[in-house]
């Protein structure tokens, strides 16, 4: 480990040289600077890997659908996991079924009994996708052309989209940029102090595979790698962003 | 971003400052006070508030900077105290063990 350290760090360019537009490499020993990033990264990434969830598109849309804000990583699996095995993750499915499988309580991990938020809402969604006329016409074999596709799907902004997209092509064309990567790309000095992925998603997107290239690092690697760090280490994260 | 794969950091709050030990390589370690460092050593290790980098110090002359992970820096900037036990010494390689004072 010691000796890939010192085989990383004696090729990285000097921290005064400019990486990007305003952005300069930085100390490796700082936290979150881009050098920083690169040398972490090098280090961990093979921990990293995207996967599918599902056995076909649809399944993926799904099970992306059923997770995102708000709601816990392993609720949203579980949920996934039930519409799969009681076989209503297929074309023309009603909306009773999907309303009625998802307010049924779950059981996690922990053996506590919990319940799916949003179930009516999420319901309403999948009902809407899995009703779709133009399901045949899915494009998986482009994923920016797949990405826009997703939008056009009820419930999916461009984070969801860029998820599924990722997950089912493997892509490094689209990042999957939430509020652990924006702070992250604050710090690095990569995005402005007021960057909104609500209002501003794809510019942002560019600009955070242009630091990727610009570290030679994968996006679809890095962004996971990322998100876990800062995930872990928020609390400190949002201190020295205040700072 | 729920559902993307797990990594292996393993945060460590505050609490368990006392409890925290890792190993860090000194990157650019000064030739002249390298000189002077051999294994078994203790460097005194000071923060540049907030995020680093962390110094490693040899009887008040700086070796170098550590590259270490948040949870040391969270720590050391909570007003914990580490040094660093020489370990290793190659060349202009050099690796410490970290523990709370």
């Amino acid at each position: 480990m010691a000796d890939l350290v010192h085989k990383l760090i004696s090729k990285l360019p000097h921290q005064d040289n400019e990486l990007m537009p305003g952005v300069r490499w930085g100390n490796c020993c700082q936290l979150f600077t881009p050098a920083f990033w690169k040398i972490e990264y090098e280090v961990n990434w093979t921990r990293f890997q995207h996967t599918r969830l599902g056995d076909n598109i649809l399944e993926e849309i799904v099970a992306c659908l059923l997770g995102g804000y708000g709601i816990p990583a392993e609720m949203g699996l579980l949920a996934f996991e039930r519409l799969k095995q009681e076989g209503l993750i297929v074309q023309g499915v009603t909306l009773k079924k999907l309303r009625d499988s998802l307010y049924k309580p779950f059981k996690t991990s922990n053996g506590r009994q919990a319940v799916y938020r949003f179930h009516n809402q999420k319901s309403k969604y999948i009902f809407e996708l899995l009703n779709r006329k133009d399901l045949n016409r899915i494009p998986l074999k482009n994923d920016l052309e797949l990405r826009e596709w997703l939008l056009s799907v009820n419930g999916i902004g461009y984070k969801t989209a860029s998820w599924i997209t990722r997950n089912w092509l493997g892509s490094d064309n689209v990042a999957i940029l939430d509020i652990h990567i924006i702070r992250a790309g604050q710090l690095a000095g990569i995005f402005d102090m007021k960057a909104d992925i609500s209002t501003n998603y794809c510019q942002l997107e560019q600009q955070f595979l242009q630091f990727c290239y610009g570290i030679e690092v994968k996006p679809s690697l890095f962004d996971a790698f990322i998100w876990d760090y800062m995930k872990k280490n928020n609390r400190f994260a949002l201190k020295v962003l205040n700072s | 971003m729920s559902g993307s794969s797990g990594g292996g950091y393993d945060p460590v709050p505050s609490d368990d400052c006392t409890k925290l030990a890792t190993q860090a390589s000194i990157i650019s370690p000064d030739p002249e006070v390298l000189k002077k460092i051999s294994k078994g050593d203790t460097l005194i290790l000071k923060l540049k508030p907030t995020r680093g980098p962390i110094e490693a110090f040899f009887n008040k002359e700086i070796l170098g900077s550590v590259l270490a992970k948040a949870s040391l820096v969270e720590c050391m900037n909570a007003g914990h105290q580490f040094e660093g036990k020489v370990i290793e010494k190659h060349g202009g390689k050099v690796v410490i063990l970290i523990t709370p004072i």
